[in-house]
């Protein structure tokens, strides 16, 4: 059994029905999806209405349909207690997957990884190796009831897999309430990127008559119509009425017609419920009030210990039940048939009865080591002598899980809190859990208003500092470097606060301060940090001091020092491990190295630093490493690859909702998407980045103003693009931070104020890039691009030539060939016109090879198209970028994604991201129908490089 | 194919027919709530018989505090019922107090005392006295006392436990077909005019497939009835009359002390389906109870659906299977009024001393009744929601009141 099959059982004289009345449309919907599939194609559809529409039957018939040709289906009817169980939805659809597989069975192993980040590349990883085999269905019913990690597993999986025969249909309950935010905004988030939600709307008067006959197994009359109208064309309410009344005696059926008669009739669902479960003997109801209090299938060894009876005893009640269409038998247990049926049951137990029911069910779910939020649910539920117990075990059940679900574990946190009393002393403590926990899982304002309140109490200085580094630290995330900075300074204010304490007080605030530009203080802080966490031996605050220090370093202009704060903070972290490991300083020493040109180092760098993050599950780090990785690959002037990595680096901050880091990113996709002369591309990016913006998230003026303003100069408009970024300008001799990033810019910068018709400003930046160069005298990049700058002022060809002669020893083609073009420009008049052919010559070489369209174009137009050159090999697919080609040429192969991105050095993101490319660029939605465009046109199929 | 076991078996119904029509009446009034029984005794009153089908066989389950205009007692005393109907009135010398409040723990904003029937028939204020002044009974009292006068009433054949299940329209009247529940048996009836006072699940309204057209969008509401020792704690304890207190958005009344209450709340938006009322009590109104005080739950909307034709042919309807104004109006004015309008006017008709429209000028004024009716009621019931989203954004209480001071006090 697929599912928890919600039929219309009835005793004498009715029967069951597994029709489907008045779903047409929605039915022929899911069988166009499911034929898609079945031929190869992926897709994702969320179905919404209230409760007892009558989802799970249509969910029912998708299954059966799926099965019917010939495609895999794993099922999950999510419940309450999924919450509190990571991974537990999708996992128990996999588990359940018909026919059996052994695909999924790592899933049930006790040894299998508890980090997320790994579980999710394996999860992916078979999901891919089964889906290129065979089509699969994944369908989670009461989706909103999701866990927290399998959350994370849909927003991941459900696009990565769009490529594979992968089809999976979502269904939830339309209605709001907060437990299920989780849920809810992944359904959310699932439809706005897929189509819109099929929503389930009441049933006709035609449907209403049919379900009617062929629930009772007669004609139906007036008398049942008029008084089915009144149930809101919901067919469970429906059911469960035709039920009352048959049990009741009130619906006579004669000469083949049923009729309502009687003088009782039900005049809601909860009297059709109480109504059913009186006409049923005393055993029979007491098996359903015990049975409705576990709120999940239950066995039948638990229902007897809830009744103090003999298992052996209960079969009579349980056959009466299942008779009366309350209960169904599954394979995991004793289930109601719909849960608001449960529900109408558990609310009318009497409290006394009711308490001690959760007494014992407590006992027994800790017996059949159930998740431990789901005892102390039953121990809240116990009356009050069950709470301190209930706060000890929710604690424990949110340690349990606070590294892989914090949102899970905040809410028990928060649980725990509601049930302690105005005066515990556990208030204090339960509250700096919270806090720490809401600041993980991205909930700042809850976590701020938590916080608050209990500063306002009185706290002593240990706990007060506690709450307020959490508060920074939450603060910090989500980039509210102001408040965060706030925070730091309220806690570094009190009075005996350990030496690791104030560490991580002044890790934070540098973070934060290098953000609001006083990079003096940050400097100071990151200092201070340095010093007080090696001495406190809290050295994952030291490393992230460490790497504040080389942010200031950076932009200040300071490349060496920025290196050597970034190298020794990766030294400590690497000798001390543990917490400081977690900081990932690789990840700006990656950038550090960038900065200097020693690119391979760099790349060496970012990639052993993303594969211990993913080892070590830093799901918070994997935009970040997109971020400096999509840096190093626009600066070797891979610009597909370098946007490919941009993009993937969005989908993982939206993913982990780490919203503030899709800022850069987005920035990042503006700016490549203007070199690549995509600016419908680099205009949607921009929508989006502003959208988040307007959310209250701040990031650095680099990677906002300047993106926009190079996006307006695209367009057209220098002046505007000026006005936007005099600032960046203006402060650029005190803050080299763009040119530090990228001492290439310097070009751009002087091109676009002199073309504004601003020689102060173009000025200003030319004195930035050469005090940059006087600063750091070993990086041949800053040197060349202070003589192009100053080339660049003066209309110099000679001075440009030199800048390019420059550029061209050191990793950064790009930079070359604008030095290059720019050279020519200026001696166009002036010097040998053969020779200038010349520098145009490479300069649009290079660009092409780059991808850097915009200046392809513009070369163009300047000096007219390329002369031949030498004939350019043949490559199939000449659509795609070599980098799109390759992965193309794998995933016709037959290998999966994450093979794929084994086999590149990739992340499985990047692979996405060209694979969307791909599929978009080639107007195809699945592998087969790639694999097919491959064999016709690749027929070598060889890897480019 | 039924060997009727009626009073006056006739043959008929035409040859293809496999029931043979057991009885035939010139009026067959189905349904003996309020309107029914009204209707069946303003046509014995016209000398006029009839045959009243009741599917019930039992009282209604729990009472309902229900207000009888002057009016109404005006027509009924024309039938000789004001003192039976009287007899059942809830606490005539007490004053109805309606209590308005923001939320039930906190002593009412502003206090609209209605003056008991008792002070009315005294006269005040230098007024004359009423003919007949208003009542408070419990509806299902009100219900039980006439239902008891048809009965007893020798033009009127009562049959309960008998239901109507379709209808069949004739040149000359409609035939009905009904089910005899103890007996298990079906026959047909034939009868000259038919009077659907089926309620607002209406079968006939059904049959004669009339739509009903609603008044705006309809909110899903639950009618709680329970038992609560101190309900509400408001100051001064336990309603010494009968009470109505407006909490928030939902209402709340009972006939005295000791008596049960009945709480009407709306449900929020997207409950389609309500499975818990006393966590519903306890959100909505503060209320501890435990689930055995719950005695009934009624789910209805507040649509105030009007047929769009309360008559098809030479059958009608009357009743809340014409308006559905129950429970959110607490009255039974437009039904005392359909039933009576329609008993005179078909007793002409039966006798013969009609003129077509006068059986026309029924469903045109009746209509225009229910529709004005409603009106007022749409205005009330704004009048309780916006009080409801004033409190719940905080007004202080003199503002509430200030508010509840500009309204007609009638406007509950």
């Amino acid at each position: 059994v697929l599912f928890r099959s919600h039929r219309l059982v009835q005793g004498r004289g009715a029967r069951m029905t597994e029709h489907i009345f008045g779903r047409d449309r929605e039915l022929v919907m899911i069988r166009r999806a499911l034929e898609d599939t079945a031929a190869g194609a992926g897709g994702c559809r969320v179905l919404t209405g209230p409760g007892g529409i009558g989802k799970t039957r249509l969910l029912r018939a998708a299954g059966d349909l799926a099965d019917e040709l010939g495609i895999a289906v794993a099922a999950r009817e999510a419940f309450k207690h999924d919450l509190a169980a990571p991974l537990v939805t999708l996992a128990g659809a996999l588990r359940n997957c018909s026919p059996p597989t052994g695909e999924f069975r790592w899933l049930s192993r006790p040894d299998r990884h508890d980090d997320p980040f790994l579980l999710l590349e394996q999860l992916r990883a078979s999901l891919e190796t089964f889906a290129s085999r065979r089509p699969l269905l994944i369908v989670i019913d009461d989706a909103h009831w999701m866990d927290e990690l399998s959350a994370l597993a849909f927003r991941e999986l459900v696009p990565a897999l769009e490529s594979f025969p992968v089809r999976w249909i979502f269904a939830a309950r339309a209605d709001q309430s907060g437990a299920e935010a989780t849920g809810r905004d992944t359904l959310r988030w699932l439809a706005r990127r897929g189509t819109e939600p099929l929503r389930l709307d009441v049933l006709g008067d035609g449907a209403v008559a049919e379900l009617c006959a062929e629930a009772i197994g007669s004609e139906v009359d007036n008398t049942v119509l008029a008084l089915a109208g009144g149930c809101g064309g919901n067919p469970l309410r429906i059911e469960q009425l035709l039920t009352a009344l048959h049990r009741t005696g009130q619906l006579v059926v004669s000469d083949g017609t049923a009729t309502v008669v009687g003088s009782e009739l039900p005049s809601s669902f909860v009297d059709t419920v109480r109504d059913i479960l009186d006409s049923l003997s005393a055993g029979t109801r007491l098996l359903l009030q015990a049975g409705s209090v576990p709120a999940r299938p239950f066995g039948l060894e638990a229902a007897a210990r809830l009744m103090r009876r003999d298992p052996a005893e209960l079969f009579p009640a349980i056959d009466e039940a299942t008779a009366a269409g309350l209960l169904v038998d599954e394979t995991d247990g004793l289930a109601f048939a719909h849960d608001l049926v449960r529900q109408a049951v558990y609310n009318g137990l009497r409290r006394s009865v009711r308490e001690q029911l959760h007494r014992d069910a407590a006992l027994i779910a800790r017996d059949e080591h159930r998740p431990a939020r789901e005892v102390a649910e039953h121990l809240l539920r116990s009356g009050r002598s069950g709470t301190a117990e209930a706060i000890a075990t929710l604690r424990d059940a949110a340690a349990e899980v606070a590294a892989v679900a914090p949102a899970t574990a905040a809410d028990l946190i928060m649980h725990a809190l509601q049930a302690s009393g105005e005066h515990d002393p556990q208030r204090a403590t339960l509250t700096a859990e919270a806090v720490g926990l809401l600041a993980a899982a991205s909930r700042v304002a809850d976590a701020r208003r938590l916080g608050e309140e209990a500063l306002r109490s009185g706290l002593t200085p240990e706990n007060e500092a506690a709450l307020l580094l959490g508060l920074a630290e939450a603060c910090k995330h989500a980039g509210q470097n102001p408040a965060s900075i706030g925070y730091a300074d309220r806690g570094l204010a009190l009075d005996g606060l350990s030496d690791g304490v104030r560490a991580s007080l002044h890790a934070i605030r540098a973070h934060a301060l290098v953000y609001v530009d006083d990079l003096a203080a940050a400097d100071a802080s990151g200092a201070e940090a340095d010093r007080l966490g090696r001495s406190g031996r809290e050295f994952g605050a030291a490393v992230f001091g460490g790497t504040a220090r080389m942010l200031v370093a950076q932009a200040r202009g300071r490349l060496g020092v920025a290196y050597e704060h970034a190298a020794a903070a990766t030294e400590l972290a690497d000798r001390t491990g543990g917490a400081a490991r977690h900081r990932h300083p690789r990840i700006w020493l990656g950038s550090a190295l960038t900065s200097l040109d020693r690119f391979d180092e760099a790349g060496r760098t970012l990639r052993a630093g993303r594969e211990e993050s993913e080892r070590l599950g830093a799901n918070w780090a994997q935009p970040l490493w997109h971020y400096y990785t999509a840096a190093l690959l626009a600066a070797r002037g891979r610009l597909d690859e370098a946007a490919a990595e941009a993009d993937a680096g969005v989908t993982t901050a939206e993913q982990s909702t780490a919203y503030q880091l899709a800022v850069p990113l987005l920035g990042t996709l503006i700016r490549l998407a203007v070199l690549r002369g995509d600016l419908e591309t680099a205009q949607s990016s921009l929508a989006r980045m502003r959208r988040l913006i307007a959310t209250g998230i701040t990031a650095a003026p680099e990677d906002v103003l300047w993106s926009e303003a190079t996006l307006i100069a695209a367009t057209g408009a220098p002046d505007e693009a000026v006005a936007l970024v005099a600032g960046l300008y203006d402060t650029m001799p005190a803050r080299p931070a763009l040119l530090a990033a990228d001492p290439a810019a310097a070009g751009p910068l002087v091109t676009l104020a002199l073309a504004a018709g601003d020689r102060e400003r173009a000025g200003l930046a030319a004195r930035a890039a050469r005090e940059l160069a006087a600063r750091n005298p070993g990086s041949c990049s800053a040197a060349a691009a202070a003589i192009h700058a100053e080339g660049l002022l003066t209309a110099d060809p000679v001075r440009l030539r030199a800048a390019a002669e420059k550029f061209r020893s050191t990793p950064r083609p790009l930079a070359l060939a604008t030095a290059l073009e720019d050279a020519a420009a200026a001696g166009r008049d002036r010097a040998d016109p053969a020779v200038v052919r010349g520098w145009y010559d490479e300069s649009l070489a290079i660009v092409t090879a780059c991808g850097a369209r915009q200046a392809q174009g513009r070369l163009e137009r300047r000096f007219g198209p390329a002369r031949a050159g030498p004939p350019a090999g043949r490559t199939c697919l000449p659509q795609l970028s070599p980098a799109e080609r390759n992965v193309a040429l794998l995933v016709a192969d037959g290998l999966t994604n994450v093979e794929v991105a084994g086999r590149l050095f990739l992340s499985r993101h990047t692979v996405d991201s060209h694979l969307r490319k791909i599929f978009s660029k080639l107007d195809i939605n699945r592998r087969v129908e790639l694999a097919r465009v491959v064999a016709d046109e690749c027929p070598g199929n060889r890897l480019t490089t | 194919m039924h060997s009727g076991t009626g009073r006056a078996t006739m043959s008929g119904g035409g040859a293809s027919s496999m029931v043979t029509p057991l009885l035939r009446t010139p009026v067959l009034v189905v349904g003996a709530g309020v309107t029914g029984c009204l209707l069946a005794l303003e046509l014995a009153r016209h000398e006029v018989p009839s045959v009243v089908l009741e599917r019930a066989d039992r009282p209604a389950r729990y009472p309902d505090l229900t207000t009888v205009d002057g009016r109404s007692m005006e027509l009924l005393r024309r039938l000789g019922l004001a003192g039976a109907v009287r007899a059942t009135a809830v606490d005539p010398a007490g004053p109805v107090q309606v209590l308005w409040s923001r939320r039930l723990d906190q002593a009412p904003v502003h206090v609209w005392r209605l003056p008991s029937p008792d002070e009315l028939r005294r006269g005040c204020a230098g007024e004359d006295p009423p003919v007949e002044p208003h009542l408070l009974v419990s509806g299902a009292d009100l219900a039980a006392a006439l239902l008891g006068a048809v009965a007893a009433h020798p033009l009127i054949d009562l049959r309960t436990g008998w239901t109507c299940t379709d209808l069949r329209p004739e040149p000359d009247g409609t035939v009905a077909s009904v089910l005899d529940a103890a007996a298990g048996t079906r026959h047909l009836i034939e009868a000259r005019y038919l009077a659907g006072c089926d309620g607002t699940h209406s079968t006939v309204r059904r049959c004669l497939a009339v739509p009903v057209d609603e008044a705006g969008r309809a909110a899903d509401h639950l009618t709680v009835t329970f038992r609560h020792p101190l309900c509400p704690k408001q100051k001064g304890g336990p309603p010494a009359g009968p009470t109505m207190i407006i909490a928030g958005g939902s209402t709340l009344s009972c006939r005295g002390p000791g008596d049960v209450w009945v709480a009407q709340v709306p449900l929020g938006r997207h409950e389609a389906t309500a499975t818990d009322p006393v966590g519903l009590l306890r959100d909505r109104l503060g209320l501890e109870l435990d689930a055995p005080d719950v005695l009934g739950v009624t789910q209805w909307d507040d649509g105030l659906g009007v047929a769009s034709h309360f008559r098809r042919g030479t059958t009608f309807l009357a009743g809340q299977s014409a308006h559905r104004f129950h429970p959110s109006s607490g009255r039974v004015g437009t039904c005392v009024g359909d039933a009576v309008d329609l008993g005179w006017k078909l007793a002409a008709a039966v006798h013969g001393r009609a003129d077509p429209a006068l059986l026309a000028s029924y469903a045109d004024e009746r209509r225009q009744r229910a529709l004005v009716d409603r009106e007022l009621l749409v205005r009330a019931l704004e009048t309780r929601r916006r009080f409801g989203r004033l409190a719940a954004a905080g007004a202080p209480a003199d503002v509430l009141a200030g508010f509840l001071r500009r309204e007609p006090p009638w406007s509950i």
